[in-house]
């Protein structure tokens, strides 16, 4: 019993240990990344202000419209989901409209909301982002365990509890791993709907403005700087998140 | 035992679609079960046991005939493969019930820590499902099921997914649970020795479909003998009757 309790003590010392020198590895790494970037910016012509700047604005746009695309994609999901008529007739419908570009929407979104480019480009990204989001919450609803279900209903979980206390966190593998699609997504577009637009700040409009510049080197700079910083974002906010949630998603 | 009727159903059916063909389930099921008394259900694998506890927990509804459920019943159930919600600690799943019931916090703790201690869950309470042996899952499983203070108890096969030794501790257990909290119990199983040990009233269910074709009454004296004469001859009668039955 003593042997075995002081393994078990060992075995969690061990874990806790090895979490811990891996935790720090990945903030070396982060470390070592903003340490590049600095450098690279203070040898190229890059404004290091205009980046930071462009990328913040950026990413409030994307924050803004990841927030609106999932629960939107949960609210959607949920309706669709409910009942087997409801999703013969909107599963049909949401499949083609999420093959639909949202670029071409464009347009129309232009001229509907000429005074508030920001509104444009958050709507824009709001249409590319939930497809993924919605789509794999529907796969989680379709696969999740019945027993859970059962178990939820019989010990009395029902409205508002319900939706909080069981079906988002049963959900979250699937939302978390449609939100990693949709915000990579959501990237991708931000760039040329703030090109379109002519947005008076953002990493798009920068990395723009560089291109019409001719200023190509910095342009490939700029670019560099943008992967590595989302990839910083996915390191210490959708990587945790993906871990946390893959370790309860079967489990019970 | 009380003679209070405290889930009731007549005639029920269960028809279920597969691959657009109509599957009957279950067809003309009536059964009872009275307060304080605890029931077995035994039959083959797809006679529909599992989906007649549903339809008496009130899960889903029957196809055709009706279920009475008393006013008074408190229901909780124990599932086969645990369906411990695996993103809450040992704590959270036993505070589950309490919580969706909307009890002060205090009270969720209290109700809690109380089965925690009386399941022998003390200094696992942290931990997640993931974390645990089958054993320990069931035994949170019971847990989680006694903390909304039930007064009928369902079991889906609760020790099949448990190694002989562990079955054998929580069958007694379940036992001492059943007596000392005066609870009415319907179980699943489809070990017989298992509901002759247990129960006071055996269900033997035919398949195809499922259907109770035999109810035998279980008077062996507790505390049971397991190697005793009686024990083995109301064994060989309820596998007759299952055999028969095909």
């Amino acid at each position: 019993m003593r042997y075995s309790a002081q393994l078990h003590s060992t075995k969690k010392h061990h874990i806790l240990k090895h979490r811990w020198l891996s935790g720090l590895v990945s903030w070396a790494w982060i470390i070592l990344i903003l340490a590049i970037l600095s450098l690279v910016i203070n040898f190229s012509q890059l404004s290091g202000r205009e980046i930071f700047n462009g990328f913040v604005a950026s990413l409030i746009r994307t924050t803004i419209a990841y927030l609106i695309a999932a629960a939107a994609a949960i609210i959607v999901a949920l309706i669709i989901t409910s009942h087997k008529v409801i999703e013969d007739l909107l599963l049909p419908i949401f499949d083609v409209l999420q093959s639909f570009p949202s670029f071409a929407l464009f347009p129309v979104l232009v001229v509907a909301l000429k005074n508030s480019p920001e509104t444009v480009i958050i709507s824009v990204l709001t249409i590319t982002m939930i497809w993924p989001i919605l789509f794999s919450i529907i796969g989680g609803m379709k696969n999740r365990r019945i027993d859970f279900e059962e178990a939820a209903t019989i010990f009395g979980a029902r409205g508002a509890k319900r939706l909080w206390n069981y079906t988002i966190p049963e959900l979250m593998p699937s939302i978390v791993t449609g939100s990693i699609v949709g915000w990579g997504e959501g990237w991708e577009f931000i760039i040329g709907a703030e090109l379109l637009v002519h947005a008076n700040v953002g990493i798009g409009t920068y990395l723009g403005k560089l291109g019409q510049n001719q200023e190509n080197l910095a342009l490939a700079f700029g670019i560099a700087i943008l992967l590595l910083l989302l990839y910083i974002l996915n390191k210490i906010l959708w990587l945790p998140l993906l871990n946390r949630v893959t370790n309860y998603s079967t489990e019970g | 035992m009380n003679e209070k009727k405290l889930i009731f159903s007549s005639s029920v059916g269960q028809d279920f679609e597969i691959d657009d063909k109509k599957q009957t389930v279950l067809s003309g099921v009536d059964f009872s079960v009275s307060g304080g008394e605890f029931v077995c259900i035994v039959g083959p694998s797809g006679c529909g046991k599992s989906t007649l506890l549903r339809i008496l927990s009130g899960i889903i509804p029957p196809t055709s005939g009706e279920v009475k459920i008393d006013n008074d019943v408190r229901l909780a159930m124990v599932f086969q493969n645990f369906a411990l919600f695996p993103w809450l600690s040992v704590f959270e799943n036993v505070a589950f019930g309490p919580k969706m019931k909307g009890l002060a916090a205090d009270e969720v703790e209290k109700i809690a820590k109380e089965k925690i201690q009386m399941m022998g869950l003390f200094g696992v309470e942290k931990k997640h499902p993931k974390e645990l042996s089958g054993g320990m899952k069931q035994r949170v499983g019971i847990a989680r099921a006694l903390a909304v203070n039930p007064n009928v108890l369902f079991l889906d096969e609760p020790f099949s997914a448990l190694d002989v030794f562990t079955a054998k501790k929580l069958r007694a257990e379940l036992l001492e649970i059943w007596q000392r909290e005066k609870l009415t119990v319907v179980m699943i199983s489809h070990l017989i020795e298992e509901a002759v040990e247990l129960s006071d009233r055996i269900c033997v269910m035919s398949a195809n479909p499922g259907r109770i074709s035999h109810v035998a009454p279980n008077d062996l004296p507790r505390p049971r003998n397991k190697r005793s004469a009686e024990f083995f001859q109301l064994v060989d009668k309820l596998e007759a009757m299952i055999d028969k039955n095909g």
